[in-house]
């Protein structure tokens, strides 16, 4: 318990420490020399460009060294600048556009952005689409542009935002005659990405407290279908570190996001780990594939109490090391590492797939192998977990038979001094150990006063 | 002298740890070289600028074939 204490430190230092080294180190000249650097990657030939000025913020590109309108041959400018408001699934997508002077779109560079990187591998093609289009013509994702596959909110934002921005670059800066937009469409919040994943959490805490495996499937099965093929999004370790940095998705556009991260949040503050253990969907691939290696009577893998305690510290570690690298490097894409982004996305590198492959093999011969010792966000609910207001608990009568040490599929109960003791942090809360307790005297208690297992142990000894 | 107490199955284990950890590192330089790499140039991936190479080409008299761009992209040869 004294390791998850020095370790939840661990992880609020650098957490805070990344969040403010991003904060400060973030400035303005940052954006002023990458969009320099685009515009002059994007005419490389031209040798006179103006610095940024005017309303809307521009860069004038000279054919010649002549200052005057005539020799201007096309603006470049920053979408950000003008469309502030059109954000991603994870906040601005800041693009710089260049335009000819007849209204032609030249080129479409990405400066930055904090969509993940799994579902916005094409970005590059998708942008090139753009290349040779008419401003006062329509950019209708589906119609006149195809859209990223997973990736429509992605999508939509960098269409909307070079539509206006380039619209109202043509109509003041180009004099173009391009009719005024119409408007944007109306905002229509979808209720069925709120009911959906309160559902989901009320079956899986249902599943939890009722201590009903049924529901508990259910509620994985449900995840699986709808979190994980449907809608493609889970909690991940990305959105953690967005969240430090401020990048956060329009709720209306996106309220599956919110939904998903305040409900995982909350029950973890006050359950425990819900959601590792009844709804993500990488951990019901990971179960179903178990269940298979077991149906099939192949050897199940067995490692020592000692070393498995061990080694699951090591998921702490990738935690600490993706969140101080992203807050580095301003990106949350470098924590883009999960695995089930890679499934469900479907889109990886060569090595992610090797080690997607790798991961599912061994979770047919190790219960949860990747949750129990890689997963990073699980390592992060796990510490929520172990504060968590209600746990768990044993009876003062336990006995300390140890049936609840043998049947906890993810080793999260041993055995001190006869005693158990739950480490809470790697809790899924599937309830094998309460079904299985021959005194059933495993019970959820509240836990306001937060105690190390060990003390409540000692308690149980003295009376 | 250190004593090397581990068993069997626990030995696999960390060797399986240790392969996972190396993947994921490896997958997570992948990403920090992509995001150096987008700060640098302005994109994700490096581009051609393919009405540059036409417009060279033309000027040259060659035809798209005869300047081997296909070789720059990691391609095949074009078949007539």
């Amino acid at each position: 318990m004294k390791a998850y204490r020095f370790l939840s430190f661990v992880f609020l230092a650098i957490f805070s420490t990344g969040v403010l080294f991003y904060h400060f180190r973030q400035s303005q000249s940052d954006d002023i020399n990458l969009e320099s650097a685009a515009v002059k990657n994007i005419f490389p030939d031209y040798e006179k460009i103006s610095p940024k000025s005017g309303s809307p913020a521009h860069y004038s590109i000279y054919q010649s060294n002549s200052n005057g309108p005539e020799g201007l041959t096309a603006v470049a400018f920053n979408t950000h600048d003008i469309t502030p408001e059109i954000k991603g699934y994870a906040g601005p997508v800041k693009l710089v556009v260049a335009l000819s002077t007849a209204g032609i779109i030249k080129d479409v560079r990405a400066l930055k952005h904090s969509e993940t990187p799994a579902y916005v591998f094409t970005m590059d093609e998708f942008m090139a689409q753009f290349k040779g289009k008419d401003v006062a013509g329509t950019f209708q994702l589906g119609k006149d542009i195809d859209g990223i596959t997973r990736a429509t909110m992605t999508s939509e934002a960098v269409a909307r935002s070079i539509d206006k921005s380039a619209k109202k670059i043509g109509r003041q800066i180009l004099k173009l005659d391009i009719p005024a937009p119409s408007g944007d469409p109306p905002k229509t919040l979808s209720y069925i990405h709120i009911i959906m994943p309160l559902l989901l959490f009320i079956v899986a805490i249902g599943g939890v407290l009722r201590h009903n495996t049924f529901l508990r499937w259910l509620a994985l099965l449900g995840g699986l279908i709808y979190l994980g093929i449907i809608k493609s999004t889970m909690v991940s370790v990305v959105q953690l570190v967005n969240i430090g940095m401020l990048k956060l998705p329009d709720f209306v556009a996106n309220p599956l996001w919110y939904c998903l991260v305040a409900l995982t949040l909350l029950s973890s503050v006050i359950l425990g780990m819900v959601y590792c253990g009844s709804i993500c969907p990488f951990a019901s691939v990971q179960e179903i594939l178990f269940h298979l290696g077991r149906k099939l009577k192949w050897k199940e893998l067995k490692f020592s109490q000692e070393v498995t305690q061990q080694a699951r510290y090591v998921k702490f570690g990738i935690l600490c090391i993706v969140m101080a690298a992203s807050f580095m490097l301003g990106n949350s894409s470098a924590a883009n590492i999960e695995a089930f982004l890679m499934l469900f996305t479907a889109h990886a590198t060569n090595v992610g797939w090797v080690f997607l492959i790798f991961i599912l093999i061994l979770s047919v011969f190790y219960f949860r192998f990747w949750c129990r010792f890689l997963c990073p966000i699980g390592a992060f609910n796990g510490l929520l977990a172990n504060k968590s207001i209600y746990k768990i608990q044993f009876g003062p009568e336990c006995g300390g038979c140890g049936v609840c040490d043998k049947v906890c599929p993810v080793g999260a109960i041993h055995m001190v001094e006869d005693k158990p003791l739950i480490d809470y942090p790697e809790c899924i809360l599937c309830n094998k150990c309460i079904e299985k307790c021959p005194k059933e005297i495993l019970f959820f208690k509240k836990d306001f006063h937060i105690q190390s297992t060990r003390q409540r142990a000692q308690r149980g000894n003295a009376r | 002298m250190v004593k090397i107490t581990a068993k069997s199955g626990d030995k696999l284990l960390i060797i399986l740890l240790a392969l996972s950890v190396l993947m994921l590192g490896q997958i997570m330089k992948e990403n920090v070289i992509s995001i150096r790499r987008a700060a640098q140039s302005g994109s994700a991936k490096p581009r051609v600028d393919v009405d540059k190479v036409k417009a060279q080409l033309q000027q040259a008299g060659l035809k798209p074939y005869e300047a081997k761009y296909w070789e720059m992209m990691g391609g095949q040869p074009p078949k007539d």
